[in-house]
């Protein structure tokens, strides 16, 4: 078996461009929930292949160094992009019964969306300035997931908008911030593989909110 | 063999005694074309006998018999009506200790096999020094000085030129006997590295004393205790799960 | 207390190094005195008319040794081309087979003829060779020397050979080569200069004895090649000088003794710088 730790990134680095596919089309009703699930199960099979390979890497190869921290990584990574693809497909169930998409929603599926990506390109730029960034970038995302369920709660208060509407536009919002947090994890990692340093629970860095 | 079977070489029930010591008991195997075979196992469990036994160098070993049979190309290679040396051209073979040939030169000793076999012409000979030196990664570093005496290279250089002198006969089936473990780790991972090359030409079988290096480079791990099989299948299997315990025991460090 | 046990000590190691030191002194010191000796009294005699020419007439000044030097030549020659390939092969015969009934009997018999005296040896050729010609002969010579060069040859030879380790034995036999050619082109071939010297030593061993050549090729006056006649010798005729009354004569046989001196130490030093050399090619790299 000649796997490399190279080969683990190229795995992930695939699985997650399916991942942001889903994340970019399940708020756009014109995808049919068919095609949805379709890269959903893409995305659950390379979960199994690399948690596998990346086993299989690490029996097999014995990594040291940065290569360890590749194998190791890998798998958290495997998770968390899982979980995001998880997120995006049940987002939808909530997102089709939205009657009033408001702008704020709009921003923060954008920013997700830029966190995302930029944790994705950190890994492969190895740039831990970029991965900071995105870990910063989580206190806005959690400010707009607070403003929006404010505004939410307001209205459903004043009665503008009906029960069901504000419950699932606050879902698809968290679904929403959860991505983000994921994307913070995603980010930690990269930092973790970069430079060795466990910068998790660090609260200088993002918001404890 | 048919064409659509992979298997090169095919021992069945093979035993050795070294006079009343069992050294090898009733063991089975089967090779496939174009792959890195391991056999680990603690000392003493029977592999060099075992891996002797595949190019019948076991006779040089005084008092030793084996019994059983050797399948390659058609016929059992083990019995006494096939020629050893023939055998022996088919089936090479790489020793623990780098041994180049005293008192010869670095293309001397990569082509002793070809010239001792009637191949005289100079350029034909040069051709097949270049091509093999390449395979074992030693090209660069000796072909401004192939006629400097092997023994002059380093531990790791002289078994490469070995490797080469193996692979200058062209055999299908190459065997390495603890191949690294006279050298340093550097050598040792340049020997690791030109392995997954060859075994694009030819079929590779060692014996390792050291399990960490068959996980890196084996396709396929067998696992002998005292002559015995114990456990054999792809290396990925053997070492994430192997299915007996005492695998899993020496796999884990706890014994050997 | 324990500094006297100190002391005590080291006075003894000291007294050993000494006892040691004058062990090697009462070697080296006969030698070199030898060596002097024959110098002094040899060396004024040696000039060109010494290599050059047969002896003159008894009573008159000059002549040489020629003859003997060339006669040491020619019977040291033949009994090497005889002595020498077969030594060789019996030797490599014990080491490469060396086990059995025929191979102990190889060794008894190397180790016997070792010991043999070399004026018995001259004996039997002389019974085998001298008696049926009726006549001293050159070939008589050959055969008692090379009965003294092939013992030497064959023990050297095994214990070359068996230096070379079993697995350069087994990977020319994992090549594909059968076992002879492995032994002739691998093992004999690899061990050259460990067999050369073992062969030169035998020689400069052979080349120096007199008493087999006193009945076998007895010694001869005049220049003479032929095979089947007497010819002269460097040791016959260093001790046929010596023993004669007269002091050209004797005089000469010093110069003839500084010669032979030379030409043995000469080929052991030559030994000693092939076995060197070697030696330096496999104890290079780790």
């Amino acid at each position: 078996m000649n796997i490399t730790s190279q080969q683990l990134i190229d795995e992930i680095l695939e699985m997650s461009s399916l991942v942001e596919a889903i994340l970019e089309k399940c708020m756009d009703m014109k995808v049919h929930r068919d095609q949805l699930e379709e890269l959903e199960n893409k995305v659950n099979q390379f979960h199994i292949k690399i948690d596998d390979d990346s086993f299989k890497y690490i029996a097999l190869k014995q990594p040291h160094a940065r290569d360890l921290r590749i194998a190791l990584s890998m798998m958290k990574m495997n998770a968390q992009l899982e979980r995001v693809a998880d997120e995006s497909y049940n987002l939808r169930r909530y997102f089709k019964d939205l009657e009033i998409l408001p702008s704020s929603i709009k921003s923060l599926h954008d920013q997700v969306r830029k966190m995302i990506r930029g944790a994705i390109d950190a890994l492969v730029t190895n740039n831990t300035y970029l991965a900071t960034e995105v870990i910063k970038s989580d206190r806005h995302a959690n400010e707009l997931n607070r403003e929006i369920m404010k505004d939410y709660v307001e209205k459903m208060k004043n009665n503008e908008i009906s029960f069901d509407e504000g419950l699932s536009g606050i879902r698809v919002a968290k679904n929403l911030e959860r991505i983000g947090d994921l994307s913070t994890n995603f980010a930690e990692d990269v930092i973790f593989i970069v430079s060795g340093s466990d910068i998790r629970h660090q609260s200088h860095l993002k918001d404890k909110s | 063999m048919t064409e659509t079977d992979n298997t090169v070489l095919k021992v069945n029930n093979l035993n050795v005694w070294y006079g009343d010591f069992h050294a090898v008991k009733g063991i089975s195997l089967e090779y496939q074309r174009n792959t890195i075979s391991a056999i680990i196992g603690p000392s003493g469990c029977g592999k060099s006998t075992y891996l002797r036994c595949l190019n019948r160098i076991h006779e040089e070993t005084p008092g030793a018999r084996a019994e059983g049979e050797i399948l390659f190309q058609g016929e059992n290679i083990l019995s006494k009506m096939v020629d050893p040396v023939r055998v022996r051209r088919s089936i090479g073979m790489v020793f623990q200790k780098p041994n180049p040939f005293p008192g010869m030169s670095i293309f001397d000793n990569v082509v002793v096999g070809l010239k001792l076999q009637g191949i005289k012409k100079k350029n034909v000979l040069m051709e097949h020094a270049e091509k093999c030196l390449q395979k074992a990664a030693l090209w660069d570093e000796v072909k401004d000085k192939l006629n400097r005496p092997g023994m002059s290279l380093s531990g790791g250089q002289q078994q490469r030129l070995c490797i080469a002198r193996s692979l200058a006969v062209s055999p299908p089936i190459l065997l390495m006997d603890e191949p690294t473990s006279a050298l340093d780790p550097i050598a040792t991972a340049k020997i690791e590295e030109l392995m997954s090359e060859l075994k694009k030409e030819v079929t590779v079988i060692i014996v390792t004393h050291n399990m960490q290096q068959a996980a890196r480079i084996a396709d396929n791990t067998s696992f002998f205790v005292l002559g015995d099989l114990i456990e054999h299948g792809l290396s990925e299997d053997i070492f994430t799960n192997p299915k007996n315990k005492k695998t899993e025991d020496y796999i884990s460090g706890k014994f050997g | 207390m324990r500094e006297w046990h100190l002391k005590y000590r080291k006075i003894k190691n000291l007294l050993f190094h000494f006892t040691l030191f004058l062990a090697a002194c009462a070697v080296i010191i006969p030698l070199f005195m030898v060596i002097q000796y024959v110098m002094i009294k040899g060396f004024n005699s040696l000039n060109w008319d010494f290599f050059t020419h047969t002896p003159k007439p008894v009573g008159e000044v000059g002549g040489g040794m020629k003859h003997a030097i060339i006669g040491t030549f020619i019977i040291v020659g033949i009994a090497g081309s005889f002595a020498i390939p077969l030594g060789i092969i019996c030797g490599a015969y014990l080491s490469e087979y060396g086990r059995g009934k025929i191979a102990a009997l190889l060794r008894l018999s190397t180790d016997v003829l070792t010991g043999i005296p070399s004026i018995v040896i001259g004996i039997f050729a002389y019974l085998l060779v001298v008696v049926p010609l009726k006549q001293f002969s050159t070939l008589a010579g050959a055969l008692a020397l090379s009965i003294i060069i092939l013992p030497v040859v064959i023990r050297s030879t095994e214990e070359i050979l068996k230096l070379v380790p079993r697995h350069i034995r087994e990977a020319g036999l994992a090549l594909g080569l059968p076992r002879w050619k492995m032994i002739f082109f691998i093992v004999i071939k690899g061990s050259r200069s460990g067999l050369i010297t073992g062969v030169i030593l035998a020689i400069s061993r052979a080349a120096g004895e007199t008493a087999p050549l006193l009945f076998t090729s007895f010694g001869n006056m005049y220049y003479s090649t032929s095979l089947t006649n007497p010819i002269a010798s460097l040791p016959v005729q260093i001790y046929t000088y010596a023993i004669s009354p007269f002091d050209d004569w004797q005089r000469q046989a010093w110069a003839g003794a500084l010669v032979l001196i030379i030409i043995v130490l000469g080929l052991n030093l030559i030994s000693r710088l092939i076995m060197n050399r070697q030696q330096l090619g496999f104890g290079r790299r780790k």
